[in-house]
């Protein structure tokens, strides 16, 4: 190493260069690359498209970081609610807007404090992230799923069919969704169901519309036409081919779209439209929180702590994806 | 050169129902080719030069006309037709970076084809995807890299050897050299001559170009706006032009000898491609044709043989 650094610093100082009659022939330059026989040992080894994906995403320690802490988030929205002491509802008025670690004389320790109910905070900030993960990974999966039936079939048929359905989106996407989610609390009782009714209503476009795009850039691709001529069957044409290059940007998108219905539930429960109280979720919680943010600052900091690191892990986690399924950034 | 007829392809139409009408991308095209030769088919872009290789390979199905395959009808709409006829007839694309699966590794792209035909068993066709790559001038370590790994040449290379894989007699060559750079061009030509002989394959080569088209092939056939409006083998097409069209492709040869290049007379072309949706009439080449006459505007010249083995579709011989 240091005998190294020596010959590049040599080569820097102008009194060591080369004498004026060093000659170099062709001779004096030897191929030291690896040689024919050692071929075998540096082969790669044989990788699926998927295996190679996986390693990468495993290599990239900010993706991996992410993964843990949603993970961790996952189990905790799961396990606390389930054993905590107390319920979502459940008053202690003797002991309201408690800080954090408070241990009450009768023995209740709040991990989180209480808010001006005397209701555990830590039960109810698991029990809104529950139900915000819950809401956004529902609406998610919904608008996938929708989305990329519509516009697989948009881009696969074409022509009229095409034209029709993608200008039946265009209808969608000038409604704005407040008014959606407005109209929808009319009719139906206004909680869970209906948010993620009025969200996928208006929200699969946005899948249809990048699914029609693939689909209809794909079934032109040259290799696709390699692969049908080789004989493939419009099975096989499908699962290892479309499909593959379809599913790493539709698994980007998914990681993509959580965050931003996260935060949509917590603009709708923020307010008023969401979730109805007394059922906790992050935007609930945090419109709580502003209105003792004066005295009481963790009760808003605390599930604005969760909907930010949730949505910078989801965000991290998708650009680690599109990274690793992109094998023409494989390093 | 025996003359055993492997493909012959009467009055083949190939018409796309587009939104402003039917489009005629090959109009009425007979010709035929034999085994062991390479066919060259010249045109310029959007003549349908593509579209008569895809018809010919079976992957899109003829409006109207016959296509014989070795004496029996080629007819991809029967269900197991197009299969067997995928394991004899093979293409290899323009471009390099499109024609491969960007999220397979080369050794899977290749093996595809034995995969999807059920050729050897799994270890033995991981050697002949061995095989393959040196024989098309790359070699094994290549097998476990990625498309994007590759320069265009190389990229070539490994859709060669996709195609020469399942061991096809046939090869559409759809302008294999047009994106690549000239210094690689030769090594494509080179590569593929040397394999037409060591494997008796049989080509249909497209091109833009007469020049490169000149060197490879024993037959050249001019295509414009979906017609064949010319077809005589090589040295008599360059020593005795008689189309119009095929001259103007002529003279954009360049000559390697200066003096000759400058005093060489051009034939510039004026005028516009009639659009392939509204076909003129008349011959399809009035428009821009230097030597047109009325009768050209209003009547269509049939493909006649002027001399035997010289079509030409001209009113003027
Ligand atoms: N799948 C298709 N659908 C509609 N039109 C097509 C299709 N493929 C080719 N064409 C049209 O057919 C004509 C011939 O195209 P092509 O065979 O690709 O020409 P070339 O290969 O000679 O450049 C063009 O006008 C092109 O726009
Ligand atoms: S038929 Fe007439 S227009 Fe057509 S190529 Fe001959 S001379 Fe030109
Ligand atoms: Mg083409």
């Amino acid at each position: 190493m240091s005998n190294a650094k020596n010959a590049a610093k040599a080569a820097f100082e102008p009194e060591k260069t080369l004498p004026a009659d060093c000659d170099l022939g062709a001779e004096a330059f030897a191929h030291v690359g690896p040689d024919a026989e050692r071929r075998d040992e540096i082969v790669r080894p044989s990788i699926s498209y998927w295996r190679d994906a996986m390693r990468r995403l495993m290599q990239n320690k900010v993706a991996v970081a992410c993964m843990v802490f949603l993970v961790v988030l996952v189990l905790f929205a799961l396990i606390v609610p389930l054993v905590s002491p107390y319920t979502m509802s459940e008053q202690h008025l003797t002991h309201p807007n408690k800080p954090m670690f408070f241990r009450a004389e009768d023995g209740h320790l709040h991990v989180f404090g209480t808010d001006d109910l005397g209701r555990d905070l830590f039960m109810r900030l698991w029990l809104g992230t529950r139900t915000s993960l819950y809401i956004a990974v529902s609406v998610v999966v919904i608008n996938l799923l929708i989305g990329v039936i519509y516009g697989a079939l948009a881009g696969y048929f074409g022509g009229w069919i095409d034209n029709i359905m993608m200008r039946f989106i265009e209808i969608i996407i000038g409604i704005p969704y407040l008014i959606i989610v407005i109209l929808l609390s009319m009719i139906m009782k206004s909680g869970v169901t209906s948010l993620i009714i009025a969200y996928a209503i208006v929200g699969w476009v946005g899948s249809a519309r990048l699914t029609r795009g693939q689909v209809l850039s794909l079934r032109t691709q040259e290799f696709i036409i390699a692969a049908h001529a080789l004989g493939s069957s419009p099975w096989r044409l499908i699962t290892r081919h479309i499909v593959p290059n379809l599913l790493s940007v539709l698994i980007v998108n998914l990681t993509l779209a959580i965050p931003s219905a996260i935060f949509t539930e917590a603009f709708l429960s923020y307010i008023g439209m969401g979730v109805p109280l007394p059922h906790p979720s992050l935007g609930n919680l945090a419109q709580e929180g502003t209105l003792r943010f004066m005295f009481y600052p963790q009760q808003l900091l605390l599930p604005a702590v969760v909907i930010s690191l949730t949505m910078l892990s989801f965000n991290m986690l998708g650009d680690g994806l599109r990274d690793a399924l992109d094998p023409r950034l494989r390093t | 050169m025996n003359a055993e007829k492997l493909l012959e392809v009467s009055a083949l139409c190939k018409y796309f129902h587009v939104s402003g009408g039917t489009l005629k991308a090959v109009d009425d095209v007979s010709f035929d080719i034999f085994r062991g030769e390479t066919f060259g088919l010249v045109g310029e872009s959007g003549c349908g030069k593509s579209t008569l290789g895809r018809v010919l390979m079976g992957i899109y199905g003829a409006t109207k006309g016959k296509i014989l395959y070795g004496g029996a009808e080629l007819n991809p709409n029967r269900p197991g037709a197009r299969f067997r006829y995928a394991k004899k007839a093979q293409i290899i694309f323009q471009d390099p970076y499109a024609s491969l699966d960007p999220r397979m590794t080369v050794g899977s792209i290749i093996a595809e084809g034995m995969i999807i035909h059920g050729m050897y068993d799994a270890r033995r066709r991981t050697e002949r995807v061995t095989e393959l790559l040196e024989m098309v001038g790359l070699n094994r370590e290549h097998a476990n890299r990625f498309p994007h790994e590759f320069s265009g040449g190389q990229r070539q290379r490994i859709g060669i050897a996709r195609a020469l894989a399942i061991e096809p007699e046939f090869i559409v060559c759809d302008e294999p050299i047009s994106a690549l750079d000239v210094s690689i061009q030769s090594q494509i030509i080179n590569l593929l001559h040397d394999l037409q002989e060591r494997l008796n394959l049989t080509y249909l080569f497209i091109a833009h170009d007469l020049n490169v088209v000149k060197y490879i092939s024993s037959r050249i056939g001019v295509m414009y706006l979906g017609h064949l409006v010319e077809l005589a083998s090589s040295e008599e097409l360059y020593a005795r032009t008689l189309h119009p069209y095929s001259n103007a492709l002529l003279s954009a040869v360049p000559i390697p000898d200066p003096r000759a290049e400058r005093e060489k007379r051009r034939t510039i072309l004026t005028g516009d491609v009639p659009s392939p949706i509204h076909t003129p009439p008349g011959c399809p080449f009035a428009s821009r044709c230097p030597s047109a006459c009325g009768r050209c505007h209003a009547e269509k010249p049939d493909l006649r043989e002027v001399t035997p083995g010289h079509l030409v579709a001209c009113h003027l011989t």
